[in-house]
């Protein structure tokens, strides 16, 4: 079977080809064609799975591709245990969000299209799981961002979704740019693309030091971009645009994850660089953080569930840096299971009650049981309660950072605490009290609950099923060895915290023991920077700098006039945060940006000027290039 | 000997014309004259099958979509026209400096030649030897190829308008 | 040494139709120079075949194929120059910028 695995990824391309030719015609059929693609390859993936546990040996093809002389380029794939374990994460997810999508997409003018585009993200994402080189893998990386492009910018006639798409496209671009480089590094110096080989080169030492620091860099920069780390984070909240199932396969449970299976797959580069896992690991931990704080006040139901997602690539991306290789994996994969059914989750929300501000929400448990029983599990899940299966995966995060370091553990387990407070603040105004507006929710058909349900099983078991005879342990490692020993102080605190963090969510919105808004009220400032996502986009992006300062003038208006969402724990980081505060609006803000803005601008209508859109004169140029090339080559040199 | 550099010179001058006349009809039929002066070129090279296949394609296939597609979009009188962009000199300059480095580049480069001998026998048997023996799997991808081409040709051109 | 002006004449060829491509403004006239500079490689490849003293007729052989994909590329390049047509009412390159932004 291990044997056959190239042909996964195919069957969501041929299910991909024929929807994009044949859609018009299949209309609603187009779906079930991408459903039984899928689970052709979900049973192949979880064969494969099962050969694994009961043993399998790390299998790998690689036929020759380009023979260019000395230089050879190779072709295959490769399976090992994190491979089966990735295929069965992105099959299974990808599954139940194309029979979620049957309800949620029902009666869309395009519906073919996006199971074809379902299908192509599917067959890119399924190839960078099996690759065994990097040229593939970037390949496979670019096709995941352009399906992510094509589906976050689905509903094209939204102004809001195209620029989403444009935004997630071209921010990733920015880490593509250094992953691009580092292969291209690493090529110069190990002669070689493939993983294996690299990673030979290394242990003999051929490509060691400053250079290997350099490239791990490098290639981290695409898991910064794909993993939306700090600072090219900032695609993602606005990713949400897309349509809610594809939040949840791509901007959740896969896609996103990409960079961390890149990180995990590449970690011969880490492992011999204990510099390049610093920056790996203080990336993370900062992101975590960071993203944390900006889900306490966001109030758009989808975008709380996207900075959570950014929060735990941190964590994985984290875990990876600090050493926890089977941690990390451990988590993204548990993680998938959990975020997705919080999206699915949202998306049925969004389905019954046609809104997004949990401000408007309130009281939608009494019309929507199954939705709200599922998102709960899913709650617990996030926030680490055992025996949920976050609290197993986080529980080995925190133990990794703990044996690393002891400010990165501190700070881990404080973001644990704040996760568990905004999981719960969110579940909390959205399915419990009172109705704020007047809605009329109802609980959304059988295609969207059972996939609901089988992943919130999933949330129960995922965990405690892996660490039954350190089966994950035993499909994912980087090298053989006994596993770290448990530690029950870390357990106790991580538990202590997320505990905490439910019951200051429950004391604020369920006891009203704290008035709601009190924090917000106390420290309007603070509010203000996190609602405004620190100001990160503004830092970015010069030309909506006025917009949004008008709409966070407004917001802020808004805000101060309702007694409504809340930024509660940043009281106790008021002195970090309000330095971080003014180096970024002071001096960031004002100076700097102003003069990167200033540059790039005048910068880029010089170019623009060469940008005629007549082809011949981009023909001239390159024959002229050419000339000049031929010319240098034989007669000056 | 003759001969070959008779077909040259027309070939050049036919080149230089077929990029240079003002209306497009005259291009397509001095590109005519330039393909059949090549397939000229490729008989007294020995290359008898290559100079049919030649004349068989370009000049019987070819050429008559090309008249085909000048005849279908020329309603406007575009011989009055200008028919060149205003980057001529430019482009000029350029396609001198390439044809002097290639040239160049060509006398630096040491080759082993041999003279000109005229070949009773012709490559036509060899030709054809490889082409169903070393070459099949190369041959048959490329019916594919034209195959494919076809199809999307009939689509694109077939299409009516929105 | 008759090789070189076979290169000599293909290069000029090739440059002839380089020219073609970069001035000409209708669209039919830049396929047209386009088959010139194929045709140019394809006299290069002759003349490599005969003068060389290579083994077997590989010369001869991938001219076939360049042939094969010229005449590919002649069909759907007029294919698609005909429907630019009927959409837009031109065959002039610099009229067809409907993508710039």
């Amino acid at each position: 079977m291990i044997n056959y695995a190239y042909i996964i990824p195919f069957l969501p391309l041929a299910a991909f080809a024929v929807n994009i030719f044949f859609g018009k015609r299949l209309k609603g059929v187009s779906a079930y064609i991408g459903i039984a693609a899928i689970s052709a390859s979900f049973l192949m993936s979880l064969a494969i799975f099962f050969a694994f546990l009961g043993g399998a040996q790390k299998y790998e093809v690689n036929p020759e591709w380009l023979n260019l002389g000395a230089v050879k380029f190779g072709m295959g794939f490769l399976v090992d245990g994190m491979t089966s374990v990735m295929l069965i994460v992105v099959t299974l997810v990808s599954l139940l969000v194309q029979i979620y999508s049957i309800g949620y997409m029902h009666g869309d003018p395009r519906y073919p299209r996006y199971y074809a585009y379902l299908g192509l993200f599917t067959f890119s994402m399924l190839l960078l799981v099996i690759a065994n080189n990097f040229a593939m893998m970037f390949v496979s990386w670019e096709l995941v961002g352009v399906s992510s492009y094509l589906l976050i910018g689905f509903w094209y006639e939204k102004k809001s979704a195209s620029d989403a798409g444009r935004k997630a496209f071209i921010t990733n671009k920015f880490g593509d740019f250094g992953f691009s480089i580092g292969i291209m590094m690493i090529f110069a110096l190990c002669g070689t693309l493939n993983f294996g080989e690299v990673a030979e080169a290394i242990s003999k030492g051929t490509l060691s030091g400053s250079a290997l620091t350099l490239a791990g860099i490098l290639v981290f920069c695409g898991a910064i971009g794909k993993s939306a780390q700090f600072p090219l984070h900032v695609w993602l909240p606005d990713a949400m645009e897309g349509p809610t199932p594809v939040s949840a396969l791509i901007h959740a449970a896969t896609m996103v994850a990409a960079g961390v299976y890149l990180v995990a797959r590449t970690y011969f580069l880490y492992a011999a660089s204990p510099a390049a896992s610093a920056v790996v690991a203080y990336t993370g931990i900062f992101t975590a953080f960071f993203a944390a704080t900006m889900a306490l006040a966001a109030t758009d139901i989808k975008r709380v569930l996207a900075f959570s997602t950014v929060s735990q690539l941190g964590y994985m991306i984290m875990a990876l840096g600090v050493g926890g290789f089977t941690a990390g994996m451990f988590h993204l994969t548990t993680h998938a299971f959990f975020k997705a059914l919080l999206f699915l989750g949202a998306g049925s929300v969004i389905h019954g009650a046609a809104t997004q501000d949990i401000r408007d929400m309130g009281g939608l448990g009494k019309h929507m049981k199954i939705t709200m029983v599922t998102f709960f599990i899913a709650c617990l899940a996030i926030a680490g309660i055992p025996p949920f299966s976050g609290f197993y995966s986080k529980d080995e995060v925190l133990l990794a950072a703990f044996n690393y370091s002891k400010p990165i553990y501190i700070v881990a387990t404080f973001t644990a605490f704040m996760t568990a407070f905004y999981m719960f603040r969110l579940f909390f105004r959205t399915f419990t009290g009172e109705m704020r507006t007047k809605l009329h929710p109802h609980e959304s058909p059988y295609s969207m609950t059972i996939p609901l349900m089988v992943l919130a099983v999933l949330s129960v078991v995922a965990g405690w099923l892996f660490v039954q005879g350190h089966a994950f342990e035993s499909l994912v490692h980087f090298k053989e060895g006994a596993a770290e020993e448990g530690n029950a102080l870390v357990v106790w605190i991580s538990i202590a915290a997320s505990v905490i963090g439910i019951g200051l969510a429950s004391a604020i919105y369920v006891f009203k023991v704290v008035p709601d808004g009190f924090f917000r009220n106390k420290f309007p400032r603070i509010h203000k920077v996190l609602i405004n996502k620190w100001y990160v986009d503004e830092f970015y992006d010069k030309t909506v700098i006025k917009p949004s300062l008008n709409l966070a003038r407004r917001l802020f208006s808004f805000d101060a006039k309702y007694v409504d969402g809340a930024v509660n724990l940043t009281g106790l980081v008021n002195v970090i945060i309000s330095k971080l505060h003014n180096i970024f609006d002071k001096a960031a803000v004002d100076g700097a940006v102003n003069g990167v803005a200033d540059v790039a601008q005048s910068g880029s209508g010089l170019l623009r000027k060469v940008q005629t859109g007549l082809v011949q004169n981009y023909m001239f140029l390159l024959v002229a290039g050419a000339a000049l090339a031929v010319v240098v080559f034989f007669f000056i040199k | 000997m003759l001969l070959l550099l008779l077909f040259a010179a027309i070939a050049i001058i036919a080149a230089i014309l077929v990029v240079s006349m003002k209306n497009i009809m005259h291009c397509a039929l001095f590109l005519a004259l330039f393909l059949l002066s090549v397939a000229g070129i490729f008989f007294c090279l020995d290359a008898d099958f290559l100079g049919i296949v030649q004349i068989l394609v370009y000049v019987g296939g070819i050429i008559v979509l090309i008249l085909f597609a000048v005849m279908l979009t020329s309603r406007v009188s575009s011989a009055l026209l200008e028919q060149t962009n205003e980057q001529k000199g430019l482009a000029i300059t350029a396609c001198l400096l390439l044809a002097s480095a290639i040239t160049a580049a060509a006398f630096r480069t040491p080759l082993v030649t041999s003279f000109y001998t005229a070949d009773p026998e012709g490559t036509t048997r060899s030709t054809g030897e490889l082409l169903l023996t070393v070459y099949a799997l190369p041959f048959e991808i490329a019916s594919v190829v034209l195959l494919v081409a076809l199809i999307g040709a009939i689509v694109l051109a077939g299409k009516k308008g929105e | 040494m008759m090789l070189l002006p076979f290169i000599g004449l293909s290069a000029i060829i090739f440059a002839i139709g380089i020219y073609g491509a970069l001035t000409r403004r209708n669209a039919i006239g830049i396929l047209m120079s386009l088959e010139l500079m194929f045709n140019a490689a394809n006299i290069n490849l002759v003349a490599a075949n005969k003068f060389l003293n290579l083994e077997n007729s590989i010369g001869i052989i991938f001219p076939i194929f360049i042939i094969t994909i010229a005449a590919a590329e002649a069909a759907v390049g007029l294919a698609i120059i005909l429907s630019l047509y009927r959409q837009i009412k031109t065959v002039y390159v610099e009229k067809i910028n409907i993508m710039k932004w």
